[in-house]
């Protein structure tokens, strides 16, 4: 096993950035995703970390080794794909076998090591089953065993479940994520679905337009996005920005915007008055921290509820603001509103975010 | 407007039965939902529909005419599928007015009736600026509502959409559920939408039909259909995670879940009687919500299970909490703001009000389920 870390690396294809000024560092033995929408530049990254393409500029280190001159197979990194790219024609055990194989290890060692892997991953049972039958949980698992009999430095999983349905996503996410805690490897885990991200890794690389956006735990990152993007890409169903503006009244800090204007708490003004960036903001609310309350009250404003998407254990409300700004609100419980009917509601200033409207940066977190 | 009736209708492709004896009817101006997993049966039902696949048995018919034995031409059915299939060499104008200039319309309405139409449906889905655009100008939201607009402008007897935003990004797919389900309300349309999302399900429609394996497991309203699924496959299939099951057997006073060490749920007179009645051999499946799970400390008097914390998944407000008991797993959906320790001892506590109870043999559901949905706006945030 071993840490991975990018220094500075960029990866361009003639004129077009695909990777700027990547720095991170992977520790040994974490659960590492790297997330962002497709043509954010996680697979060119991947691809450079496994020696698939070349580094434009930058280092790639495993440990305190520069692999960037390194071959490929030298770097010893095993990858996990999508579609598990099983050999149909060989059993279980000779798929597992095969990277040793190929290295011409000696026949006993091979054994010991297949072996070994299959008893971890509870494949000791159906080594001799072609790989045909199996089922999906169990090529997976014929799949990470292939990449683990080899001890690879660091396990590279490229969207491996995303494209199952979703009650067997669910479950494969599960045994991955058991599997790769039991085994202690080091994993970069590539994948464009917030969720899994969130339900599975230690920390979170979050890559937009090719560029670090954001760096954390799970939870770090969704309580405080350093920027819209993060903000609006972390968390389901997505935060709400509602354009506003910073102004004073009274020599307090005042949010207006074209249907509410909001007096911030004590903490929360001190901050923003000290904000030096343009006055034009947007602020940022996630649907769950929208709340619907009995009338009006201090802080509250009218909005009109337009549409209602029940989903069982919670109810999601669009509603419009009087502004014209339509906004989700999440509870719960089942809602008793109907479209069309007048209500108020408030925003929990412990978790309102602003952002800089020119460069997206949440003024909290600078 | 005319009500769409299927009859028994069977569909095979070789040795695969792709529609068992399907039927169901969607009810004139509502909004129907096919809900069913990859391979369920829902594309299969949406082509037999619409005339691209004949049925091997059963009879359709829109509107009390059979029209089983009808060119799909005929039918008068506007299908929109997940691609929007726009003209790109025409402008919005052109794709809109395009399912008028057929001949046979041509001669029942002038030019200017049809682009007097044309404009009007425009307003009506707010694109009125953007008729002449090309549909690569366009947004994918735009470009839905043109494809929709295309559609509406026959004034067809039915729509049928299958997975038509399943692409779309989270942001965009809240939004066009709700414009989606605005217009076909505003205009009266009868909808037949096939999805495997069952928030899509639960959150759109009016009537819900649950395709499994090409068979129909229940029709209901949303409510019935999360409240009071009628079997095993419906409960764990509108849930997410999916529910809980649980093998149990029934005793004296208390149901013992058969999991080895000896887990007692405590029954009232009335469930013990009623279960009684209807279990037959005394064997059951308990069934019950990861969200309808509190987790407490081991020690707490109020832990009906106890477990080891295996798997935290933290998903942002809630997160999904897999406990290890014996030698199978429950899933419980809580608020991450108090969330357990991994590998750590923890207590389940369970409220027998909020379980199901199916038979063994049939997975039907027997009892439990009756209820509907506690009250009080606004309590998810007084988790946090």
């Amino acid at each position: 096993m071993a840490s991975v870390e990018l220094r500075r690396v960029w990866k361009l294809y003639g004129s077009v950035e695909a990777v700027k000024d990547v720095s991170w560092k992977c520790e040994d033995k974490e659960f590492f995703a790297i997330l962002g929408p497709s043509g954010c530049g996680k697979s060119s990254t991947l691809r450079m970390i496994a020696g698939l393409e070349q580094i434009t500029s930058g280092e790639v280190y495993f440990d305190s080794l520069c692999v960037n001159s390194l071959h490929p197979r030298e770097r010893n990194v095993a990858m996990v794909f999508e579609n598990w790219a099983l050999y149909p024609n060989l059993n279980v055990y000779e798929n597992i076998a095969f990277p040793l194989r190929i290295r011409k290890m000696p026949k006993e060692i091979i054994d010991q090591k297949v072996r070994a892997a299959a008893e971890f991953l509870s494949l000791a049972d159906i080594l001799r089953h072609s790989v045909r039958k199996l089922s999906g949980g169990e090529m997976q698992r014929v799949s990470i065993g292939r990449a683990i009999v080899r001890d690879p430095a660091v396990l590279i999983m490229d969207e491996p479940i995303s494209h199952l349905d979703a009650g067997l996503r669910m479950k494969m996410r599960d045994e991955l994520k058991t599997q790769i805690s039991r085994l202690g490897v080091t994993t970069l885990y590539i994948t464009h679905d917030q969720v899994e991200a969130m339900a599975m890794a230690d920390r979170i690389a979050v890559m937009n337009e090719g560029c670090i956006q954001q760096i954390g735990k799970p939870l770090d990152i969704y309580h405080h996005p350093r920027n819209i993007f993060v903000a609006g890409f972390i968390g389901e169903p997505p935060m709400n920005f509602i354009p506003c503006e910073l102004g004073t009244e009274g020599g307090v800090p005042l949010i207006k915007s074209s249907s509410f204007r909001l007096f911030l708490e004590e903490g929360r003004h001190r901050r923003l008055s000290s904000h030096r960036g343009g006055a034009r903001l947007k602020l940022g609310v996630r649907p769950e921290d929208v709340r619907v309350v009995a009338g009006e009250a201090p802080g509250s404003f009218p909005a009109e509820v337009d549409f209602i998407e029940p989903q069982g254990d919670r109810t999601i409300l669009s509603l419009k603001l009087s502004g014209g700004d339509i906004i989700l609100a999440q509870s719960l419980a089942e809602s008793r509103r109907s479209i069309g009917e007048r209500i108020h509601v408030r925003l929990d200033q412990r978790h309102i975010h602003f952002f800089d409207d020119e460069t997206g940066v949440n003024i909290f977190h600078e | 407007m005319a009500a769409l009736e299927l009859r028994d209708v069977t569909k095979r492709f070789g040795r695969v039965t792709a529609m068992n004896r399907v039927s169901f009817t969607a009810r004139e101006g509502g909004f129907f939902v096919l809900l069913g997993a990859p391979g369920a049966g829902k594309s299969t039902t949406i082509n037999v529909i619409c005339g691209i696949e004949k049925p091997d048995a059963g009879r359709i018919s829109l509107g009390g005419r059979d029209i089983t034995q009808e060119f799909a031409q005929t039918r008068d059915i506007a299908t929109a599928f997940e691609n929007y299939a726009l003209y790109p060499h025409m402008t919005v104008f052109e794709n809109l007015l395009f399912p008028l200039e057929a001949p046979i319309r041509r001669r029942e309405m002038p030019r200017s009736e049809r682009e007097r139409r044309v404009k009007e449906i425009a307003e009506m889905l707010g694109i009125g600026e953007l008729l002449q655009r090309h549909p690569r100008e366009l947004s994918g939201g735009q470009r839905q509502r043109v494809a929709l607009g295309r559609t509406l402008i026959r004034r067809p007897k039915l729509y049928l959409l299958d997975e038509p935003i399943a692409h779309l990004d989270a942001k965009l797919r809240h939004r066009m559920r709700s414009e989606l389900k605005k217009i076909q309300q505003e205009f009266g349309i009868t909808a037949v939408y096939a999805t495997p999302d069952q928030l899509e399900a639960l959150s759109m429609a009016d009537t819900i039909a649950v395709l499994h394996k090409g068979v129909i497991e229940q029709v209901g309203k949303p409510d019935d259909i999360y409240y009071r699924p009628a079997n095993v496959y419906v409960a764990g299939f509108i849930s997410d995670p999916p529910m809980n099951i649980l093998p149990a057997e029934l005793r004296d006073d208390s149901l013992d879940l058969a999991w080895g060490a000896p887990f007692r749920i405590p029954l009232g007179v009335r469930e013990r009687r009623a279960l009684r009645e209807k279990a037959a051999d005394h064997r059951l499946n308990v069934g019950v919500r990861p969200v309808d799970i509190t987790l407490v400390s081991s020690s707490d008097s109020r832990a009906q299970l106890r477990g080891e914390v295996i798997l935290m998944d933290t998903l942002g407000q809630t997160a999904i909490v897999t406990v290890r008991i014996g030698s199978n797993t429950l899933k419980a959906k809580v608020s991450s703001d108090n969330l357990p320790e991994q590998r750590h001892a923890v207590g389940l506590s369970l409220s027998a009000e909020r379980m199901y109870f199916f038979d063994a043999s049939t997975g039907r559901r027997i009892h439990g389920g009756e209820m509907t949905a506690g009250s009080g706006e606004g309590s998810g945030g007084s988790q946090r």
